[in-house]
């Protein structure tokens, strides 16, 4: 009876309330303009959206499922996960930009060469920028999601087996353990998809704007104050829809072929004799340290510097007040970002808990699609819905719930393999010798589960501190954020200013999961 | 769990400063304005600092589009209390009747300076509704040794470009800096037509406009990414002109030679040039909405805004250096700008529809 009102009472909280207001909402929309002319003026931006959608998928997929073989990151890589894409994104576009770090160094080894780059590869905005940001950050979360599930497989028996048959170990990997893993990681894949259509923030600092990504295109027209704008960015958002639907049609067709081909490859039979290299990528998590790094310092050197034109090296002036100028400011933002970020992830994280635990107790152990809905529909489409129905400046209750509601997903998602793998005999063994249901689970799975607990509060908290629609689009005045006031500001084109507020950002979140791995590191 | 507590602690130990006056409660006003330069954010922090003695929270709401404001002002739901406008957002809200006449009665009309015709916002008559705050010119910065002299032609221009493709480009219209090239653009291969001050339905305006498409076609393949790509907006463009990525920025303050300069955003060398003749000249403004919640805050903020020790540390050229409205004598700033009127309101919309029926988005 309790269980069902848990379940039910999350559900109402986080999925039905929130979806319902969005329907009901795009009931009462005006549909006004015809939608052909819709489409004329968006087509492309859809067309384009459809495009960087797919090829980051397809590129993450294959590169996760080539790279979940090697060496396993180990929990401070989830820490990198947790780097706020707008740092990200800022720092990378300083060292990737035609005339940023990397051009710089080949302009000076090479003095033949004039400077700096023409390329619009990697311009500072352009769809190849977009995808390179995308695809770093987003190769981990589903390296480290693929890496989790094949733990819960019995890899090594099935190794041993098609090692006695005399297949290689690439073989195998790619005919055996692939066609079990492509299943599971199947949905981490569609939430990377779902992101890249409808996230905005990222677009704003990197995108292209000729055509723009749809998401960005709506989120402008947004705040045209034409009528017929307002029809817009409703085909717009039903657009939006319709290319995360078809995106995801793509893909799931993308898994059957490649289940198809590779179990046709498995009934051939076919097989190399010579043993093959080991497969160990010792080489993957230097790369990503080194890219964190790298990054890093180039926000931190930003944030100093005073000028620093192409083709120096290194900043030609330097203004260090300019973190101590910036404080008063900053601080007010941080103290929003942190309380915000505290109870929104607090509150997600309880959700999440008790619904794991609810389900546990009916050995449910699958995940299921419905609870992470939120994360299968275009954010903007959902925060559109609420800011129409709550208004533009609603105060930190709606802000707060908007917040919770992405949070949600994700502290399941991250929490649940560690639940259901946990042996629940010790809460029985525990109930037998006398602990109540309470405590048997304070003393006895908290403890054994903390660093799992810990990890999925830190994630949630490193989710709301990232967002940045719901926060401008429902309390930018009463409510702003360093996310919102870092992209502004890097939008603004200062990169010294747009890298304090970047940095505080990623500061915010990698103390968090510093904390949540130092406070529950295993001892002896 | 005890992390969580941990965290809560860390928080509430760090002790952020809260807004509690002694004089009690400071009333707020809530300013929107476009938050898109640091100079300018900087100058509004300051006034905030200055105005906290008169009890009043002066609160920067920093938007990426004014436009934004005015459609929620429109919808009747918006907080804002004090609005930084001009053109064709001023003009939206005058014909929705959502502001406040406030400029007879803030008294300062004798003090302003007559000779900027700021009773007039791209053609439209200002009628007591908003308040002149500073004065914007429309030019290209660019390095001493790319474009010679102090102005370039249209004509010039696309010489310039097939010369070096790729180094000039300018911010994609609807964005203000854009639309004004493509303004300046027209003058120049119209010879500083007359009809550009008419609304658009009063003149022909498609074939006034037609030798502007006929030279884009041609120009528009010179662009920076062959005209695939722009700017988003005239701060991205102007980093880009800073690293020798392009040739030319552009910029609606004519004093920003100076200031860029001086705050490490452009390299020194760095000279302005009209395109065309002369700068098409249009004053910003400052307004109340009639929805207002603190109308009276909002005007004293407008007082000290036009006071002259405001209006002068505006016009410093360390900090946002633009230029003033007052009738006074600021003698280190740069001169203005030859003056070429602004294009009525009407164009504005033409312009940004016509173009981007025309060229990628």
């Amino acid at each position: 009876m309790i269980s069902r009102m848990v379940r039910v009472a999350i559900a109402l909280l986080w999925l039905i309330l929130p979806l319902g207001v969005v329907l009901w909402q795009s009931t009462t929309a005006s549909f006004e303009g015809a939608l052909s002319d819709a489409f004329r003026a968006l087509s492309g931006s859809a067309w384009l959206t459809f495009a960087v959608t797919l090829i980051t998928s397809l590129i993450v997929l294959f590169g996760a499922l080539g790279l979940a073989r090697g060496k396993r990151l180990s929990a401070t890589w989830t820490s990198f996960i947790a780097v706020p894409h707008v740092a990200f994104a800022i720092g990378l576009l300083w060292l990737v930009s035609p005339s940023g770090w990397l051009v710089r160094i080949v302009d000076a080894l090479l003095p033949m060469w004039q400077g700096p780059l023409q390329s619009s590869w990697l311009s500072s905005k352009s769809a190849f920028t977009l995808m390179v940001a995308l695809v770093l950050k987003e190769l981990p979360f589903l390296i480290l999601m693929a890496q989790a599930n094949v733990q819960q497989m019995p890899v090594l028996r099935w190794q041993q087996q098609a090692q006695a048959l005399g297949y290689s170990r690439r073989r195998f990997w790619w005919l055996i353990v692939v066609p079990a893993l492509l299943r599971r990681i199947r949905l981490p894949l569609y939430i990377i998809a779902i992101y890249t259509v409808s996230v905005v923030d990222i677009p704003l600092l990197v995108g292209p704007n000729a055509p723009a990504l749809l998401a960005q295109a709506v989120f402008e027209l947004n705040w045209q104050f034409n009528s017929n704008t307002q029809g817009l960015v409703h085909w717009g958002s039903l657009l939006l829809v319709l290319v995360a639907i078809v995106t995801l049609v793509v893909l799931r067709v993308v898994e059957w072929v490649l289940q198809r081909w590779l179990s046709s490859l498995a009934a051939s039979g076919k097989r190399t004799p010579v043993a093959q290299t080991t497969g160990k990528r010792a080489g993957l998590p230097w790369f990503w340290a080194g890219l964190a790094v790298i990054i890093f310092i180039s926000l931190l050197l930003q944030s100093v510097q005073q000028s620093w034109f192409y083709p120096s090296l290194w900043p030609q002036g330097w203004q260090w007040s300019r973190w101590l100028a910036e404080w008063p400011y900053i601080a007010p933002l941080l103290y929003n970002t942190w309380i915000l970020a505290v109870l929104s992830a607090t509150l997600a994280w309880l959700s999440a808990v008790a619904l794991l635990e609810v389900q546990a107790q009916r050995q449910q152990h699958q995940l299921h699609v419905g609870w992470l809905a939120m994360l299968m529909v275009p954010q903007l489409v959902l925060v559109l819905g609420w800011q129409q129905t709550i208004g533009p400046d609603s105060g930190l209750i709606g802000l707060l719930w908007s917040h919770t509601v992405f949070c949600f997903p994700y502290a399941y998602l991250t929490l649940h393999g560690a639940y259901h793998a946990y042996p629940r005999r010790w809460l029985w063994q525990a109930r037998s010798l006398g602990y109540g249901p309470w405590a048997a689970w304070f003393k006895i799975l908290v403890p054994m589960l903390k660093r799992p607990l810990a990890l999925a509060w830190a994630m949630a908290f490193s989710i709301s501190v990232a967002q940045y629609l719901p926060t401008q689009w429902l309390a930018p005045v009463t409510h702003p954020t360093l996310t919102t006031e870092a992209v502004s500001i890097a939008s603004g084109g200062d990169w010294r200013l747009g890298s304090v507020y970047a940095l505080a950002q990623w500061a915010s979140v990698w103390i968090v999961f510093m904390l949540a791995l130092w406070g529950t590191r295993a001892r002896n | 769990m005890k992390y969580v507590f941990l965290l809560l602690t860390a928080i509430s130990i760090m002790g952020f400063p809260t807004n509690s006056s002694a004089q009690g409660k400071p009333k707020p006003v809530y300013f929107y304005a476009w938050g898109g330069n640091p100079a300018v954010n900087d100058y509004i922090r300051w006034a905030a600092k200055e105005l906290r003695p008169q009890g009043i929270q002066l609160q920067h709401v920093k938007v990426a589009d004014i436009a934004e404001v005015v459609k929620q002002l429109v919808d009747g739901q918006s907080n804002a209390d004090l609005i930084w406008i001009n053109g064709e957002n001023f003009h939206a809200l005058k014909q929705a009747d959502r502001l406040m006449p406030i400029l007879t009665e803030l008294n300062i009309k004798e003090r302003l300076n007559d000779q900027l015709s700021w009773q007039s916002d791209f053609g439209e008559p200002v009628a007591d509704l908003e308040v002149p705050w500073g004065v914007g010119q429309f030019y290209l910065l660019t390095c001493n040794t790319c474009v010679a002299g102090d102005h370039i032609s249209a004509a010039e221009l696309l010489e310039y470009a097939a010369e070096h493709p790729g180094r000039i480009t300018y911010p994609k219209p609807p964005e203000f800096h854009g639309t004004t090239f493509l303004k300046s653009l027209l003058l120049s291969l119209s010879e500083q037509d007359e009809a550009f001050l008419k609304p658009v339905d009063a003149v022909d305006a498609e074939k006034l406009t037609a030798p502007l498409w006929t030279y884009l076609d041609e120009l528009q393949p010179l662009l920076w990414q062959g005209g695939e790509n722009y700017p988003s907006s005239a701060a991205q463009q102007l980093n880009w002109f800073a690293n020798k990525q392009l040739d030319v920025a552009p910029s609606f303050n004519p004093n920003e030679v100076k200031t860029l300069v001086n705050q490490g955003r452009v390299p020194a060398g760095t000279k302005r040039i009209t395109l065309g003749d002369a700068a098409i000249t249009n004053s910003h403004y400052l307004a109340i909405p009639k929805s207002s919640g603190h109308p009276q805050a909002a005007k004293q903020v407008i007082t000290f805004f036009l006071s002259e020790a405001a209006q002068r540390k505006k016009a410093d050229l360390s900090g946002w250096g633009d230029p003033t409205v007052l009738d006074i004598a600021l003698p280190d700033t740069p001169a203005m700008l030859p003056v070429a009127a602004e294009f009525h309101v009407s164009w504005q919309a033409y312009l940004e529809q016509q173009w981007q029926q025309r060229y990628p988005r």
